[in-house]
């Protein structure tokens, strides 16, 4: 310590003598120093309990891995005695039970047929499914996803009002899982569950149960169309393109007072399924207010006349565009390149200057 | 004399202390917030594997922004790194920035690229374009070469804003990696909010020293350099500390220049990168929320506390104080140009803690923590000579 710190401090026998700027710098030096020996040591304990613990899941895996092989493949295995004695030597921590429970769903993800049925026998007879429904009850939102994750993951069915309210979750998560698994159980209609559905679906949402649908589902196709009337916009755009994507030709008519809804998203949805589905018709429907429309609407209706228009429809349309709306002139000369191949480059002189004028 | 100069040191003492006190206080808050947000981030993550929406045709298109200005020794790695991209639908733009070197024929000629008149319009004014250009061979069908006229980073991002195709966009430089779901990650906050995403960003991390092949970090390596190692922990405090915690309050200001995606309406509406900055992520993301502020229009910013991206730090003092001099000013002209948020109530928590902390404790922090030692050691000097302890 230098001697202008020394006589600061005046020794620590006169503390109450020292200038009170250094009584507070000891005191904050001092919590700091006690806060941070109980982070180091917090952060070693939690340290080797994280190693503890991973040795024990290792463990646990590896004797998993050979049981599950054996259960499988090995013919000679006495299958009742051994998951006797694996429920009463290896299931006794809530760990084992966890890992048990993700490595039977790894397993799972892997297999088909007979051995995946078989592990989902193994799965109520190592009472696993307790757990889950135990999990599933827990007031913490992390396990219930967590426990519907794996009742959908192996199908297993349980009493339908035990997962309904979880359709309306405030976290999304569980939404998603409860949502996953009304699909993945589902012997027909799979997406009943929208009847139930109350919070609006996301995008990504709508991608989940999508691919979900064209993955896991094996059952017939349901009528989309019976969730065009639904009061949620999210679940009827959802719809209005499962339509489309799904080829359902007969919900054209009923897809058409859609054309007019207030709301711009559900018409953007609308014209994209339509010309999806290649409603000859549609262009008729939706140029004539051409003008009226917003920006976003005017861009699907250059598209729908790239696809199902000629270029006298792509011409009606030139004068109705701003001088202003650039990315509907971009987006009109490249249909017209697209319909005249010959004259794209009169095409990209006269965009040029229509530049060089309106800039 | 004696009184007056006890009483300034009075004051200048109690000023420091609440300084630091505040700032401790600020560090433990968001120490704890970011505690949560990474808790809650990997409870939602640890039991699915979307990795399998990556097969889904439903994810909106992306177009990935990579300016290059005199990259021509890596560029053609960095490329083909960008081309293998794990996402369905995406197209890269390439913009060469005035290079004086060899990029843009490197380019040309290991991707068989010609010159297009592609139509576009600049919603963004910037310098000359001098040539747009398109591979013949439709393995690369997803890139496009910008040559342009130097006008800085920000000027070759808004050209190509200008130039790409879809309305979400992917702003990163051309010589990071990618984590193989990086884009799946950072677009999910787009598609997965009830509110109107303008922007998301993901955690950073440092790659020197890295094993990389083929693009992609194949075993993760402390850097050799002690100067590299530090910038590893401030990344980690940076990145899981500090903005985790912004994001949690929904008070994040920036969102890394190195990788970040944006609503491209929403950009082009606030008017692109400003080229008169240096700090030109910041003060994108800064106008992008007053703009949306000011609109009264429901946003949100999203945040991945994943690492997302690899990036090489200086290893030299040289290098290392340039880039902190950038940053610093960069913060400095945000925060001036955007003075009116400061304390202002109207902008909520961008105006009453965003923006005051990033003044006081960003941008003047190391100003005042050097003064507050110059100023406890000329304390001790003057009380050993005037031999009183005040």
């Amino acid at each position: 310590m230098t001697p202008n710190l020394l006589i600061l401090f005046d020794g620590f026998s006169n503390f109450r003598d020292w200038a009170w700027i250094m009584k507070i710098n000891v005191l904050i030096i001092s919590f700091f120093l006690f806060f941070t020996i109980c982070l180091v040591t917090f952060i070693i304990g939690i340290r080797l309990f994280k190693n503890f613990r991973n040795s024990k899941k290792k463990k646990q895996e590896n004797l998993l891995i050979d049981f599950l092989n054996s259960y499988l493949f090995d013919e000679d295995f006495e299958k009742q005695k051994e998951i006797e004695n694996f429920k009463q030597n290896h299931l006794n921590t809530a760990l084992e039970i966890k890992v048990t429970i993700k490595e039977i769903l790894q397993f799972h993800k892997n297999l088909k047929g007979e051995s995946a049925t078989a592990l989902k026998e193994l799965f109520s007879q190592l009472q696993l499914d307790i757990f889950i429904l135990k999990d599933l009850d827990k007031n913490s939102w992390y396990n219930t996803a967590r426990a519907i994750y794996a009742l959908s993951e192996l199908t297993i069915e349980i009493p339908v009002n035990k997962i309904e309210p979880y359709l309306n979750d405030q976290r999304d998560e569980v939404r998603q899982q409860s949502q996953l698994y009304f699909l993945k159980t589902a012997k027909s209609n799979p997406l009943q569950f929208l009847d139930k559905t109350k919070r609006p679906l996301t995008t990504w949402q709508q991608i989940y149960i999508e691919n979900a649908l064209k993955n896991f589902y094996e059952g017939p196709i349901p009528d989309f169309a019976q969730w065009l009337n639904h009061e949620l916009i999210s679940v009827v755009e959802f719809s209005i393109r499962l339509i489309s994507r799904y080829n359902q030709f007969e919900n054209i008519p009923k897809l058409l007072p859609f054309l007019n809804h207030g709301k711009e998203s559900v018409k953007i949805e609308t014209i994209r399924s339509l010309r999806k589905l290649g409603y000859e018709e549609l262009l008729g429907l939706i140029t004539p207010d051409f003008e009226k429309e917003n920006l976003l609407i005017k861009k699907e209706i250059l598209k729908t006349i790239e696809q199902l228009g000629d270029y006298n429809d792509l011409q009606k349309i030139r004068p109705l565009i701003a001088a202003d709306e650039w990315e509907l002139k971009i987006k009109y000369l490249n249909i017209e390149r697209f319909f005249l191949p010959q004259k794209i480059e009169q095409i990209n002189i006269e965009s040029m200057l229509e530049r060089k004028l309106k800039i | 004399m004696g009184s007056a100069l006890h009483q300034i040191t009075e004051i200048a003492s109690w000023l420091f202390l609440i300084y630091g006190s505040v700032i401790c206080t600020g560090y433990l808050f968001s120490a704890v917030f970011s505690l949560i947000e990474i808790r809650d981030y990997k409870r939602r993550n640890n039991f699915v594997d979307e990795t399998a929406m990556l097969q889904s045709l439903n994810l909106p298109a992306i177009s990935i922004l990579a300016p290059a200005y005199n990259e021509g020794l890596n560029i053609v790695e960095n490329v083909r790194s960008l081309l293998t991209i794990n996402y369905p639908s995406f197209e890269i733009v390439i913009i060469n920035d005035g290079s004086k070197d060899d990029s843009l024929n490197k380019l040309i000629e290991e991707y068989e690229l010609e010159k297009r008149d592609v139509l576009h319009h600049s919603f963004i004014p910037t310098k000359t374009i001098r040539g747009i250009y398109k591979s013949r061979n439709k393995a690369f069908k997803s890139l496009t070469v910008v040559d342009k006229e130097n006008g800085g980073k920000a000027d070759a991002l808004n050209t190509g804003i200008n130039i790409c195709k879809n309305s979400i966009i992917c702003c990163i430089d051309v010589d990071c990696i990618l984590e193989h779901d990086a884009m799946l990650k950072l677009i999910k906050p787009f598609l997965n909010n009830e509110k109107k995403v303008i922007a998301s960003g993901g955690v950073i991390r440092v790659a020197n020293s890295c094993v990389i092949e083929d693009g992609r970090i194949i075993e993760v390596k402390l850097p050799e350099k002690f100067i590299a190692r530090v910038q590893v922990l401030e990344y980690f405090r940076a990145f899981l500390m500090g903005r985790m915690a912004w994001s949690r309050v929904d008070g994040l200001l920036l969102i890394s220049g190195a990788f970040g995606m944006f609503d491209k309406p929403t950009v082009i509406e606030a008017g692109g990168y400003n080229t008169n900055t240096v700090g030109e992520d910041m003060e994108l993301l800064v106008r992008m929320r007053r703009m949306m502020r000011e609109k009264n229009v429901p946003y949100s910013v999203g945040f991945v506390p994943d690492p997302l991206c690899w990036t090489e730090v200086p290893q030299s003092w040289k290098v290392l104080h340039s880039q902190r001099n950038r940053w610093t000013r960069g913060t400095a002209e945000t925060l001036w140009i955007h003075k009116k948020m400061l304390f202002n109530p109207k902008y909520k928590i961008l105006g009453m803690l965003s923006t005051p902390f990033w003044f006081f404790f960003e941008w003047l922090a190391p100003l005042i923590e050097f003064s507050g030692i110059l100023f406890f050691y000329f304390y001790c000097c003057l009380t050993r000579s005037t031999g009183s302890s005040f």
